[in-house]
């Protein structure tokens, strides 16, 4: 970067609500050019900041503290909403994460994009004003740029709306470009050509960037300098090569170890859960789910360090990998499954089409048919554990539906479990696991009659028996069965969920999405608990995901899925090490990698 | 915050009202249909706090009774709206296809038929009378209650609680009975206490024109009928009963209020 | 295009239905209507003659059918009471009940828009919470209460406004309006309040609005987002209720003119109720309905044209 006088410096930031404080104190500065990443799980404070640092939290926070910008007199904590706006969008932009919600529904994206520019001084005509976005959207690469400036947000697609929230923050060429977790909403190839054009445009402009993310990899691939945030406060900062190679706070150590889903690793997860603001301890916000923590972390450890970064922990200098964080691999089940030359399978799809009415092209005329999913075969064996990947609208959801019987097919056929000739729906038949474990648990039942639902006698002490043995088989405690979901962390709803799911032992367990709205953190605690949890009675397992990483760490076999059909499949470490199909190739491609230069990173740690 | 200040006056108010609905039934201070040629209009002293009216009747004593009549129209319309209209909704809501379309299309249909004309239609045609008229405000309300129902059903149809219920082998009705009705009772409370207050204001108005609550039975919409001559010379006897209506009115959507603060999850996102 | 063809459709077909029902409703009264035009002590003879003449002897079918062709040609029959036709009268007083519905819609928006929006804007500052207090006040007021009240004041007290009674436009406007403030005041102020309540609940769910943050990051300032980005979006939701409202507003007109003694078409309906006047009834409830459903087609069309994403289906 560069010396001088940093663009942006926060200094001692914090953002209180009414009752608990979210942002404890956070300091930093962005220099011109320069790329910063903020990584952070749900409740840490990072996106607060981003708002808070441009005066656009809700109405009910506060904020403390001052952030500066190079070249204005003000300190944009406290200054007024008039002083503000005149930064905002004009030296300042932003990017949010919801493309969906992001853009005004009744507007023209062309002229939401104009508006931009009207508000800081020039006053384009209205030709004048479409050239000038149409301009800016060829710049990020929309293909047809002056047909999508005329376009209402409900006719882009997801990562087209996204160009346009991106164009409108650069539409003045703003010396800085916030961006909070602008891909995370995003299919995979888009996500990476989001962040190529964000790179792209920082390195030919000289903007810097603020880059929110909870993913390490992409921040990695994005950013020169990292900031590690935890309940509210900077625990770790530094460049991006020396946090990830050698990192000093157990939290960032641990978060490694267990974003980092290479099979052959066994990542242990962080004991405990994301604390909610208003329960973080009083000294080091982590110590509770600290391996290193002693008495000494009752008290604050301050944010000590110098060029290579900063690190608050007290004990930051224990070398090596923390106890039990990352231990060598146990056998990989996925190199030792074999399809049973004898065997049937327990699950099997032929011809598997669904089909739903499209859009009439004219009015009153026939309506044309849209193919969900085109004659899918697949064959689930005991034991066997099955990814589906693909991206939005690849099929992954109406193929999970239509093997779990939830949806009808329009063609072809499902044998198994639940089906005339296979056995029923309770004993030995098909359970699931859902993506959303909140919505997945009636919120009015006590999570005992949750569990016990799939049981055939649910009241009887057998079954009650059965739900304090799957709850502790999932790693609840027996208070649990008493309590109502709202009262138990994501992780731990997914966990009771789980619970449901094996209860009355199902010969194939489906599952959509399992991980995708849990914390990096709490995620491979639940991949782990249903590798096990098949593996000990050899049922089938079902996984769909966007997620590459999950599907390897957990599968044996993978299935990928393109506009609703199988584009490729095969064993996992196969597919993943010579993709034959193109579309599976340009997928993997995309996966943002976790660049840590190895040898040199074990190094550094274990010389201290 | 608010939404408790809401709760607490709106519970009180409506509290109030339960209470001197079910103590007229035992107790009032003077007979409310007594007819005292000798007291006519007499301003309020201790046998009389609020003092009699134009037939010397006492107004306490009637505004008292009238609460019983409030109550009485209230739950007759809220129950006939309640039975019909929310079965509908979650059967309708549950189904979907062309048993939902029916459905949607006769509530859109009775939507066209506001309140009050189908009380005034129903009056013409069975005559006056407390019960006739909050029968159509039944009626007219149903829709309603199916709309909102059918509405949660609906989300909470799409739940995935309601999948993993199916996969359980858990049948329609037990589904229904197990998870929708429990999920969407919230919505439907606040709905009803919404429905009291209109039911209340329709019921007000009717007697008011004559076709509601039929004399010497006292009604607050009647009371106001029979002071609103009386305007110019003692304007305090429309005061009383047009008190007592606002009071029962506010009270009732202060708590439909309250409620919904408490169950409509859009508000919680407010962090 | 295509849509208006459509929902016309619809409303032709519920207004076909809305007519049966009012017609069936009041075909199942006990006693026929010559009965209860002669009164109870008619000669049976005197009776069928009249019921000939009325046509109420024919099947029921019948006599819809012909007072359904009728209504298409604007004929409402001849009242069995008045011995008039019909038509002219529910016209006639459908001018005046139109004049007082639009009055108190213009007073229920004026009143409206601005103490919801404001309300919304304030929600977490006290003044925001009296506005919505006043609102939940002016709810609970039943219109022709609030009737009486404004008399009390306006006629009763200061004695600058008129207490009751309609002078028609053509006759004198100065009077007409002077006439008509009072009785459109009390049917706006609690419309208004209603209306004002949902307003305050669309503009408040608008403001959460991912949109308007990046408005404002765009640097545009608050009340500038909320207006023209806030306010487009709040529209679509309010004008759902509107509909309502005016439907509220006809039915409401009903009691106000009652309160004003003004001569509309509540006032035309009450009368035929108590004269048991059966196909004046059915004509005058046969034109609210319609009315209904009319303003109901009009708001389904209006919100499409404000909301891009409904204009495609």
């Amino acid at each position: 970067m560069n010396a001088g006088p940093p663009l942006l410096e926060v200094t001692d930031l914090t953002v209180d609500s009414q009752a608990t404080r979210l942002v404890r104190g956070v300091g930093f500065t962005v220099g011109r050019g320069e790329r910063v990443g903020i990584i952070g799980e749900s409740g840490s404070g990072k996106s607060l900041t981003a708002l808070a640092a441009l005066g656009l939290l809700d109405d009910g926070l506060r904020a403390g503290g001052s952030v500066r910008l190079a070249g204005e007199e003000l300190d944009l904590v406290s200054a007024s909403d008039r002083a503000l706006s005149a930064i905002r969008g004009k030296r300042v932009g932003m990017v949010f994460q919801e493309p969906m919600s992001a853009l005004n529904p009744v507007y023209r994206l062309g002229t939401q994009i104009t508006e931009g520019i009207r508000l800081h001084g020039t006053r384009p005509t209205r030709r004048a004003g479409h050239e000038a976005a149409a301009e800016l959207l060829e710049r990020l690469k929309l293909p047809d740029p002056h047909r999508a400036a005329r376009a209402y947000p409900h006719q882009l697609s997801g990562g087209q709306r996204q160009r346009g929230v991106l164009a409108i923050a650069l539409a003045n060429d703003p010396d800085l470009l916030i961006c909070d977790e602008p891909t995370t909403a995003l299919d995979v190839t888009v996500q990476k050509e989001i962040t190529d054009l964000i790179v792209g445009d920082s390195e030919q402009r000289g903007t810097a960037v603020l880059f929110i993310s909870h993913d390490l990899a992409l921040v990695s691939s994005v950013c020169h300098r990292v900031l590690v945030m935890y309940g509210g406060r900077i625990v770790e900062s530094g460049p991006v090569h020396r946090v990830l190679s050698a990192p000093r706070h157990p939290y960032t150590r641990a978060l490694l170890a267990t974003s980092d889903l290479t099979p052959g690793t066994r990542p242990r997860a962080i004991p405990g859960i994301v604390p909610a603001p208003g329960d973080l301890q009083a000294g080091c916000g982590f110590s509770n789910r600290c391996a290193l923590a002693d008495d000494k972390c009752a008290e604050l450890p301050p944010l000590l360090g110098g060029a290579e970064g900063a690190v608050a922990c007290w004990h930051h200098e224990v070398p090596g990998a923390l106890p039990g964080v990352r231990q060598p691999s146990a056998p990989q089940a996925q190199a030792s499954w074999e399809r049973p030359a004898d065997g049937e399978p327990v699950l099997s799809a032929r011809g598997l089409t669904r089909r739903y009415p499209g859009r009439r092209v004219r009015r009153l005329g026939r309506r044309p048919t849209v193919s969900v999913l085109d004659s899918i075969d697949l064959d689930l064996y005991a034991g066997q554990r099955v990814g589906v990947v693909g991206e939005s609208g690849a099929g992954k959801s109406t193929l999970l539906r239509l093997l779990a019987g939830l949806d009808r097919p329009s063609g072809g056929r499902v044998l198994g479990p639940g089906r005339p000739g296979g056995p029923g729906r309770g004993a030995g038949g098909l359970q699931m696991v859902f993506q959303d474990p909140m919505g997945s648990l009636d919120p009015r039942q006590r999570v005992r009659d949750i569990v016990a639902e799939p049981l055939p006698h649910r009241g009887s002490p057998a079954a009650r028996e059965r739900v304090l043995e799957l709850l502790a088989a999932v790693g609840l405690p027996e208070e649990a069965a008493g309590r109502y979901p709202h009262q138990f962390s994501g992780g731990q709803r997914q966990r009771i969920a789980i619970a449901r799911a094996l209860a009355p032992e199902p010969a194939v367990l489906l599952a959509d999405e399992p991980v995708s709205a849990l914390d990096v953190s709490v995620r491979a605690q639940v991949l782990d608990l249903l590798r096990t949890a098949t593996a000990e009675r050899d049922t089938a397992l079902c996984v769909i995901s966007h997620d590459l990483g999950v599907i390897r760490y957990l599968c044996d076999t993978v299935l990928v899925l393109r506009d609703g059909k199988a584009v490729e499949t095969g064993p996992v470490e196969s597919v993943w090490r010579a993709p034959k199909h193109p579309y599976t190739e340009q997928l993997l491609a995309a996966v943002p990698q976790l660049v840590i230069p190895d040898g040199e990173g074990s190094e550094a740690r274990r010389a201290p | 915050m608010k939404s408790r200040m809401s709760l607490t006056i709106g519970g009180a108010l409506v509290l109030l009202l339960l209470v001197t609905a079910l103590l007229s039934l035992v107790w009032t201070p003077h007979d409310a249909s007594h007819i005292d040629a000798s007291r006519q209009l007499a301003p309020p002293d201790a046998g009389h706090p609020l003092g009699t009216d134009q037939f010397g009747r006492d107004v306490l004593s009637r505004l008292m009774e009238g609460a019983r009549i409030t109550v009485f129209a209230g739950v007759v319309a809220v129950g006939i709206a309640l039975l019909a209209g929310v079965p509908m909704g979650v059967v309708s809501g549950m189904s979907g296809g062309w048993l939902d379309n029916v459905v949607m299309r006769v509530s859109d249909f009775l939507l066209a038929f506001p309140a009050l004309l189908l009380a005034i239609l129903l009056a013409a045609v069975y005559g006056t009378g407390t019960l006739t008229a909050m029968v159509a405000i039944g009626i007219a309300s149903a829709p309603g209650f199916a709309r909102v129902s059918r509405a949660a059903t609906l989300r909470v149809m799409a739940g995935e609680y309601i999948d993993a219920a199916r996969l359980a082998g858990r049948s329609r009705t037990a589904i229904a009975v197990r998870h929708v009705v429990p999920n969407i009772l919230d919505v439907v409370i606040v709905q009803a206490s919404v429905s009291f207050a209109t039911a209340v204001l329709a019921e007000a108005a009717l007697s008011y024109l004559g076709l509601g609550t039929v004399p010497p039975t006292p009604s607050w919409g009647r009371m106001l009928q029979e002071s609103q001559d009386l305007l110019f010379s003692t304007p305090e006897l429309c005061l009383w009963p047009g008190l007592a209506t606002a009071a029962a009115v506010l009270g009732l959507n202060l708590l439909g209020d309250g409620l919904r603060d408490r169950v409509d999850p859009t508000l919680e996102g407010v962090r | 295009m295509y849509l208006i063809v459509r929902k016309t459709l619809t409303l032709l077909v519920g207004a076909f239905a809305a007519s049966f029902v009012v017609f069936c409703c009041l075909a199942v009264l006990p006693g026929n209507a010559a009965e209860v035009a002669l009164g109870t002590n008619a000669t049976p003879d005197a009776v069928a003659r009249l019921s000939e003449e009325f046509g109420t002897d024919r099947p029921l079918l019948t006599q819809y059918a012909d007072w359904a062709l009728g209504l298409l040609h604007g004929d409402f029959g001849t009242s069995y009471v008045t011995h008039e036709p019909i038509g002219p009268r529910v016209a006639d007083r459908f001018g005046v009940t139109l004049w007082l519905v639009a009055g108190g819609m213009l007073v229920a928006l004026l009143i409206a828009l601005p103490a919801g929006v404001l309300s919304a804007a304030w929600h977490r500052k006290p003044r925001g919470t009296l506005l919505s207090a006043l609102s939940q006040a002016g709810i609970a007021v039943p219109a022709f209460l609030a009737g009486l009240l404004l008399v009390y004041v306006f006629a009763v007290r200061a004695g600058a406004l008129p207490a009751g009674g309609y002078v028609p436009l053509a006759e004198d406007p100065g009077e007409w309006a002077r006439h008509l403030v009072l009785p459109c005041l009390s049917l706006g102020l609690v419309q208004g309040a209603a209306l004002s309540r949902y307003v305050r609940s669309a503009v408040l769910s608008v403001q959460r609005q991912d949109y308007m943050r990046t408005a404002r990051a765009k640097g545009a300032r608050r009340w500038a987002a909320l207006c023209r980005h806030g306010l487009p979006n709040a529209a679509v939701p309010v004008l759902t209720v509107l509909g309502l409202q005016l439907s509220a507003l006809l039915v409401g007109a009903i009691v106000v003119e009652r309160v004003f003694v003004i001569p509309g078409l509540g006032d035309l309906l009450l009368r035929a109720v108590a004269d048991r006047d059966l196909l004046l009834i059915q004509g005058v409830v046969t034109v609210l309905v319609v009315a209904v459903l009319v303003v109901n087609l009009l708001t389904d069309v209006l919100y499409r044209v404000v909301d891009p994403r409904l204009r495609s289906r």
